[in-house]
């Protein structure tokens, strides 16, 4: 009788068992650090004139380092699936991100809507990623 | 692409999850190897060769999965 099961215990259970463990550890870090950037950003009064200069070079430069060590500790806990689905969701938001920014110039120019805000469109394409995604991880 | 994977993981009583620990990959990816919707790369190829003992070939074919 052939056993089709997911639970049976074994050495390979037990690695891969870890591996999820690192890899939903790292990503809860990555989403907890991604709300409180997006909330910094969207908390308090906006515009020029909100951080010092220096600080907003300071924060600039930190994020400049942070970013792309996320990044690389993130793609390091995913399988080739994990990357491949990510590409793939990462090209689905560039796109919508883009067809966005352009139906929202447009009804801007006409007169329908306001200027458009490039805040909103960085959350709702990194919300959209990340949902995209989810869903291509699901469906493997 | 065809592939014989889940009949010889079958046949060594491995989940889908035990199969993927061996492998470093996870489950989904297991799963989606085995149902045709992901081609593995060649190292990864070269792995579950290694792990069943047979040579690629024998295990996958180029001839695409359609669906009925």
């Amino acid at each position: 009788m052939m056993n089709l099961s997911t639970t049976r215990e074994g050495d390979g259970v037990r690695a891969a068992r870890k591996r999820m463990q690192r890899h939903w550890r790292v990503t809860a870090l990555s989403v907890l650090g991604a709300v409180a950037i997006g909330a910094i950003m969207l908390a308090g009064k906006t515009g020029p004139g909100r951080l010092q200069p220096i600080h907003a070079i300071a924060a600039v430069v930190a994020l400049t380092i942070v970013f792309p060590l996320a990044i690389r500790w993130t793609d390091r806990t995913k399988d080739e699936l994990a990357r491949h689905n990510a590409l793939r969701a990462n090209s689905f938001g560039l796109h919508a991100s883009l067809f966005a920014a352009c139906c929202w110039m447009i009804l801007f120019f006409g007169g329908l809507a306001p200027q458009p805000d490039l805040i909103l469109l960085t959350l709702a394409t990194a919300a959209l990623t990340l949902a995209r995604y989810a869903m291509l991880q699901r469906a493997g | 692409m065809k592939n014989r994977l889940k009949l010889l993981r079958a046949e060594r009583d491995w989940s889908q999850l035990e199969l993927g620990g061996r492998l470093g990959v996870s489950r989904q990816a297991v799963n989606a190897i085995e149902t045709g919707k992901h081609d593995p790369s060649l190292p990864l190829a070269f792995r579950i060769a290694r792990l069943f003992d047979l040579r690629i070939e024998e295990i996958f074919d180029d001839e695409p999965i359609h669906d009925a």
